[in-house]
């Protein structure tokens, strides 16, 4: 399930796993990490073979935080899609050995030789867990009166609750025009080329026969929130709400009408349920998992290993090493010429922040190494680019990080005329200004706090004076989003199988275009490149040449150093061993949750 | 005195009334917006805009303190229930009604104190029995050492060190919270079992520390009764002393420290406060500095208006009881 | 403690309502001239000694912290992360000598992750005093590089044995993360642990003695007021709204803005508990024959607040003042390990505390809990003079004999 990897990767990211492992130095200028084996290597697709198991047991798990609400279609957070995931589907998914889309409601499906145009073959033999059967309708509803609330009753008005897919699924403020061409055949007719359809498809399906009333009278919004009871969340997923304690944890449990059979027409998922506790604090999840309350544990870091490895045998748990994570972390700065004409910014900062020496001065002058080395305690890698270590369809190679190299860091900035005119330590440009600025990053992150202190010194070597200032999380993004008076950024993106889920990110009139957020025009030629690219690679149809369109992207990213990008964790997974059907894969270990059972 | 104690209830009222309004200009002065968006680069501007409407968050300031506090509802200007109705909003972070959120952890919150009070009563009084009974022996400067490092020992750092030692070496004790995963399936005595273990650290740390002021008080006015007339005179007439000490002494000197009950009583809800954010026990100090974190506005006001409402509430039981038990105070 | 905050009044209520302020009034005043006496008594109360002596010690190193400790606190090793103590060796050859020494270690990841350590025994590095280290302004005026103890460095700069890189360093307690010696941090961390108490009780000496004073003399509509909102004050919970108002302000702040906004905070909590406790000594006084004769001579009332009214409270107000003391103290610490107050890279015994809230480094590397004992140390200090000074000088609190 796509979601399911999806939450692999966030809840890595989420509390900040990370796990040890091999480096395959790609450029002799990399310091070589010895060879490392923690855990258990993915598999490769051909290895995955599931047993028939049986039915009986429950997993345990922690979550960060309380969800939201249970709504698919309204929630974005993470919070939510963990639950959401589990007990709705799309018509198709990623999987977890390749990174290409698999089918899952949708059978099989083709595109027209237009480009424009998807027929999508649904599965005939898929019930919700209510027990009422799965057709075209409620895809066409879903898309048409959830999604796009087409059928609002004041047109010219916007829609009359929120969706996050309704934005990555608008073109030039044109939408997807979907229809039934029969009971179990669907069409989507997009505006433009869309070359990731098949995966915008996934967006998860709700009953037609359910929601309908609630598109009817305007409440759908507050539908499916957090006092849902189970009957109120009819999707088509393994899982069914079983309980939801407030302060204390979420429990899915099987849903007996689930569709899919395991290989000899058994009911899957063999799981009775699945309890997730609600903890505050990264500390609780180790102490759950150590002292064998909880089954399933992401680790930070390497002092988890240590912690951990020494036990695995006694504990009966094992470590599975999946490879780099696909969440990824960076330095950003403050590019915005206006914030800087309007004093948000001063200007002069903003001028030292646009020239692309300086941010290759401070690529050059970050130590990866240590950060690695210190903060990951080597369970991790330095990172150049997005895309260029993780597993994946879209990861690309030849892309070694910034060496440590102060000199060359020194000698960059001379170039931009900073020197240290009195003698202080601290450099100042040829107006007299201090080349001083504050690095921003959300407290409560460890890994991120203790990075923005290594980098402030490392910084500091090279003759700036940096302040690090750790903000709420709510807080820096209003900095970021919103007033836009902010120097310097350590911030950290959720990652994805695809770069155009990056789309807000990279166009310049995305909204979460950090260094300039919704930016009229690319101000730099290298930004209308990358314009260009994204225009261009979410219409191009073949794999190979969008592969080869977004490694331009890359390679701007890795010549202008927008974002200075960081390390990289590797993600090591515990699992207690009493599961069956653990098979780990690059893109995640319980990816195939439905198969897994009590041994 | 009835017409104190009404007076005082006024003046109760107003404060814990003004305690909102400064609650509510201090988070209006505080910057950043209420409201939390994580970075998901797929999540579009009129999912927030609309959360916003949502919690009124686009009205002028003094209009969202009247809503929340339920003025608006009751001139009819505004559907949403406030104080006056008897609802505390609704949470930003959590996106539920804020007295959900308070009911699961106030309980928690006064359980703990509410234990730590009977810990501390029962184990003080006798202590500060022994130590007068046994003036500059041993046991009492033993008592005297032992209460001075139960001051003066940061809280949270006996906890942490607790922790280490029982949670993470001796795996005796939970790693916090509340109730273990499989607390509804145990019945009601593991049930008791298993609350008590998850308060054990909490309620030993903030006992010591609040034993050794209570332990010193008693030790003192049991010196002082030791030596009234009516004891000498006691013991001449031939009483044992065990019937000296608890019929007489003891009680009477119990008396004017029933007035600090009161005041223990006060902070019942905000006393355990810093050692929950460092120990992660599910009360409501953990819920006011997430909810201060993220601003989110509701929870705070509440939190901060039930914390008032209590301290309000234990200093005039304090005033009263010192009225009831001390003769010579008179109320004008 | 429970309630960190609520120094003025120590042992006292947090409200000491009006019955309690008549009560009081019953006890007959000592004559001025008693802190002579006082020092006399204070003398004899050997905890109290201890104590003065502890904090003699920690004023001490906070004043001199430059010179104390062996490296700056901002001095790193990023090779040598989380350092167990460095084993001070005085064998030397089989015979026991005086010159203690090191040997230059290197610190390394292994297959398992753990973080170890390994000497080069055939180096030694001899603990020398009086040696040129960091840099450091000493009392902030004389640039020098004086400190008082520290290792040989190595004869090169580092000494490559296949390939590896040793270094001489001295950890007495350990090091951090970015290879920083926690020992030195504590002592610089004791800065802001020390200092702070003072500037707090100072700022709430000066609004309660001003507001108790002014209060308790003019009685009437003022003296009203003053106490309506001095109980308002007071009745708000106390750690909810530090925590309010350390939201308060922005967090563009550097450390420095950040300390003086956390004293700001908790003196403003704190001086309503002193202004009403002067109050009620000061209603006592007021009615007495030599404020009448101050008055009849013409005396401008503020005069005869300042120099008749308020020296008989200065008893109970040095006293309070110490027993104060820890809890701006614990409210600082709370504050930065709860992430709110003082910032990295400046030492505070409370931000270095946060590292032991993650159970598996307190697991790995326990030398983290030492400034919670150095917190336990100062608080103590303070409590044991405190309470020799209650003895001596304040006679209404004295213990029966």
């Amino acid at each position: 399930m796509k979601q399911s990897i999806i939450i692999a990767g966030v809840v890595v990211a989420l509390i900040v796993g990370w796990a040890g492992g091999v480096v395959q130095a790609a450029d002799p200028g990399a310091a070589p990490v010895v060879a490392l084996k923690i855990g258990v290597a993915p598999l490769t697709a051909d290895q995955y073979k599931p047993v028939i198991g049986k039915p009986g047991g429950q997993l345990m798990l922690d979550t960060l935080g309380e969800p939201k609400s249970f709504n698919p279609i309204t929630a974005g957070e993470t919070s939510t899609t963990a639950f959401t995931s589990r007990m709705f589907q799309g018509l198709t998914d990623i999987d977890a050995f390749t990174g290409n889309v698999k089918p899952l409601l949708a059978e099989k499906w083709e595109v027209a030789e237009d480009g424009v145009t998807w027929i999508f073959h649904l599965r005939k033999d898929v019930v919700f867990n209510d027990g009422t059967p799965f057709t075209a309708q409620d895809v066409v509803f879903t898309w048409n009166d959830l999604v796009y609330d087409l059928a609002r009753p004041e047109q010219d008005k916007p829609a009359r609750w929120p969706c996050s897919a309704r934005d990555a699924n608008t073109f030039e403020g044109k939408i997807i025009k979907v229809e039934a061409v029969d009971d179990y055949t669907v069409r989507f007719i997009t505006p433009v080329k869309v070359a990731i359809m098949d995966q915008l498809v996934g967006e998860p399906i709700l009953s037609k026969a359910k929601y309908a009333p609630l598109v009817a009278n305007g409440s759908f919004g507050g539908a499916l929130n957090s006092d849902s009871k189970s009957e109120d969340l009819v999707g088509t997923g393994p899982f069914i709400l079983g309980e939801y304690k407030r302060g204390d944890r979420v429990m899915l449990k099987r849903n007996p009408n689930y569709w899919k059979r395991d290989a000899a027409g058994g009911k899957l998922p063999y799981l009775d349920q699945e309890v997730f506790l609600i903890v505050a604090d990264a500390n609780v999840i180790f102490l759950n998992f150590q002292q064998k309350i909880t089954d399933v544990y992401s680790l930070r870091s390497g002092k988890d290993v240590a912690a951990l490895k020494p036990r695995a045998q006694d504990d009966n748990f094992t470590l599975y090493q999946l490879g780099p994570t696909q969440a990824t972390y960076f330095v950003a700065f403050n590019l915005n010429s206006d914030a800087g004409a309007k004093g948000e910014i001063a200007d002069y900062k903003v001028k030292w922040f646009r020239d692309a020496r300086f941010r290759q001065a401070v690529s050059y002058a970050i130590d990866r190494n240590a950060l690695v080395k210190n903060v990951l305690r080597n369970l991790g890698y330095p990172l150049a680019a997005p895309f260029t270590l993780a597993a994946g369809p879209f990861r690309q190679d030849g892309f070694a990080p910034y060496p440590h190299d102060p000199e060359k860091a020194r000698a960059l900035l001379a170039d931009m005329g900073f020197q240290d005119r009195d003698k202080s330590g601290v450099l100042s440009d040829a107006d007299g200004h201090k080349l001083q600025f504050t690095i921003n990053t959300n407290s409560g992150n460890d890994i991120r706090e203790q990075s923005a202190d290594f980098i402030r010194k490392d910084l500091h070597d090279v003759g700036m004076n940096v302040n690090t200032l750790f903000l709420e999380f709510n807080l820096l993004v209003e900095k970021m989003d919103r007033t836009c008076d902010w120097e310097c950024l350590v911030m950290g993106l959720t990652g994805g199988q695809e770069p155009h889920w990056g789309a807000n990110v990279w166009k310049s009139t995305g909204r979460l275009h950090m260094w300039w957020p919704r930016e009229k025009a690319p101000s730099f030629a290298w930004e209308k490149s990358i314009d260009d690219i994204f225009e261009q690679g979410i219409q191009e149809m073949d794999k190979a040449k969008r592969k080869d369109i977004y490694r331009k992207w890359i390679e701007i990213i890795y010549r202008e150093q927008p974002f200075i990008y960081l390390t990289c964790g590797e993600q090591v997974i515990a699992l207690r061993n009493r599961f069956g059907n653990i098979f780990p894969a690059p893109l995640g270990l319980l990816h195939n949750e439905e198969e897994i059972f009590v041994k | 005195m009835w017409s104190y104690v009404v007076r005082r209830l006024i003046f109760g009222a107003i404060l814990v009334f003004a305690a909102t309004i400064v609650s509510f200009t201090i988070l209006r002065m505080s910057p950043g917006e209420p409201g939390q968006a994580e970075i998901d680069p797929r999540m579009s501007q009129d999912y927030i805009d609309q959360q916003k409407k949502l919690f009124g968050e686009d009205q002028p300031p003094v209009r969202q303190y009247l809503r929340w506090l339920g003025v608006l509802k009751l001139v009819g200007a505004d559907t949403t229930s406030g104080i006056l109705q008897g609802s505390m909003g609704r949470s930003r972070m959590y996106d539920q009604p804020v007295a959900g959120l308070v009911k699961s952890r106030i309980g928690a919150t006064i359980m703990l104190n509410m234990i730590t009070l009977l810990f501390t009563w029962l184990v003080a009084i006798p202590l500060g029995t022994w130590a007068a009974v046994k003036q500059y022996k041993w046991p009492d400067k033993f008592l005297a050492a032992l209460s001075f490092c139960g001051m003066s020992a940061p809280g949270f750092f006996l906890a942490l060190l607790l922790l280490w030692i029982f949670c993470s070496h001796l795996n005796l004790l939970p790693p916090g919270g509340l109730r273990a995963p499989n607390h509804d399936m145990l019945n009601p005595v593991a049930q008791v079992l298993d609350y008590l273990k998850h308060m054990i650290v909490p309620v030993l740390v903030l006992t010591f520390g609040a034993l050794a002021g209570l332990q010193r008080i008693m030790r003192g006015k049991m010196l002082e009764t030791l030596r009234e007339n009516y004891i000498v005179t006691a013991r001449a007439k031939g009483l044992s002393t065990s019937k000296v000490l608890y019929k007489h002494a003891m009680r009477n000197a119990i008396n004017p420290l029933v007035t600090l009950l009161g005041f223990q009583f006060a902070g019942l809800f905000s006393g355990s406060a810093l050692l929950e954010n460092v120990i992660n026990y599910p009360g409501m100090g953990q819920l006011m500095l997430s909810a201060a974190r993220a601003k989110d506005q509701a929870v705070v006001m509440s939190v901060f208006l039930i914390g008032a409402l209590m301290l309000v509430v234990g200093n005039l039981l304090a005033e009263l009881l010192l009225g009831v038990i001390d003769p010579r105070v008179t109320y004008a | 403690m429970p309630e960190p905050i609520n120094p003025a009044t120590s042992a006292q209520s947090p409200v000491a309502s009006e019955a309690q302020v008549e009560a009081r009034a019953l006890v007959p005043l000592v004559p001025a001239g008693r802190l002579r006496i006082g020092w006399r008594i204070f003398r004899r109360h050997k905890p109290g000694m201890v104590g003065l002596v502890i904090l003699a010690a920690l004023y001490f190193i906070a004043i001199f912290a430059d010179f104390l400790a062996p490296y700056s606190y901002e001095n790193e090793a990023r090779d040598l992360q989380w350092s167990p103590p460095t084993r001070l060796h005085f064998v030397a050859d089989g015979h026991f000598g005086f010159r203690p020494y090191i040997h230059p270690k290197r610190s390394f990841i292994d297959e398992d992750f753990n973080i170890r350590q390994e000497e080069d025994f055939a180096k030694r590095c001899y603990l020398r005093f009086f040696v040129q280290g960091d840099e450091h302004r000493l009392l902030g005026v004389f640039q020098t590089r004086w400190r008082l103890f520290g290792v040989d460095p190595l004869a090169a700069a580092v000494v490559k044995t296949s390939g590896d890189t040793y270094y001489s360093r001295l950890y007495l307690v350990g090091s951090d993360t970015s290879g920083r010696d926690i020992f030195s941090r504590l002592l610089y961390g004791s800065r802001i642990s020390m200092s702070i108490g003072i500037i707090a009780t100072s700022i709430v000496l000066v609004i309660g003695l001003f507001v108790g004073g002014v209060s308790g003399y003019f009685v009437g509509p003022v003296d009203d007021i003053l106490q309506r909102i001095c109980e308002m004050i007071m009745l708000l919970p106390g750690f909810y709204l530090l925590l309010m108002l350390r939201f308060m302000f922005p967090a563009s702040m550097d450390s420095v803005k950040i300390y003086f906004c956390v004293v700001l905070i908790m003196s403003l909590i704190a001086w309503p508990g002193l202004a009403r406790v002067i109050r009620g000594m000061v209603l006592s006084v007021r009615t007495m024959d030599f404020v009448h004769a101050a008055r009849a001579i013409g005396q401008s009332p503020l005069r005869i607040i300042w120099n008749h009214v308020l020296p008989n409270t200065y008893g109970y107000v040095i006293v309070s003042a110490t027993l104060g003391i820890p809890g701006y103290i614990l409210g600082e610490s709370g504050l930065s390990l709860l992430g709110l107050g003082i910032m990295e890279p400046i030492p505070s015994w409370g931000n270095m505390l946060q590292k032991a809230m993650d159970i598996v480094e307190l697991d790995q590397h326990p030398w983290v809990l030492c400034p919670g004992v150095c917190i336990f140390l100062a608080v103590m200090a303070f409590n044991l003079v405190g309470d020799g000074l209650r003895d001596a000088l304040d006679p209404r609190q004295r213990k029966v004999q």
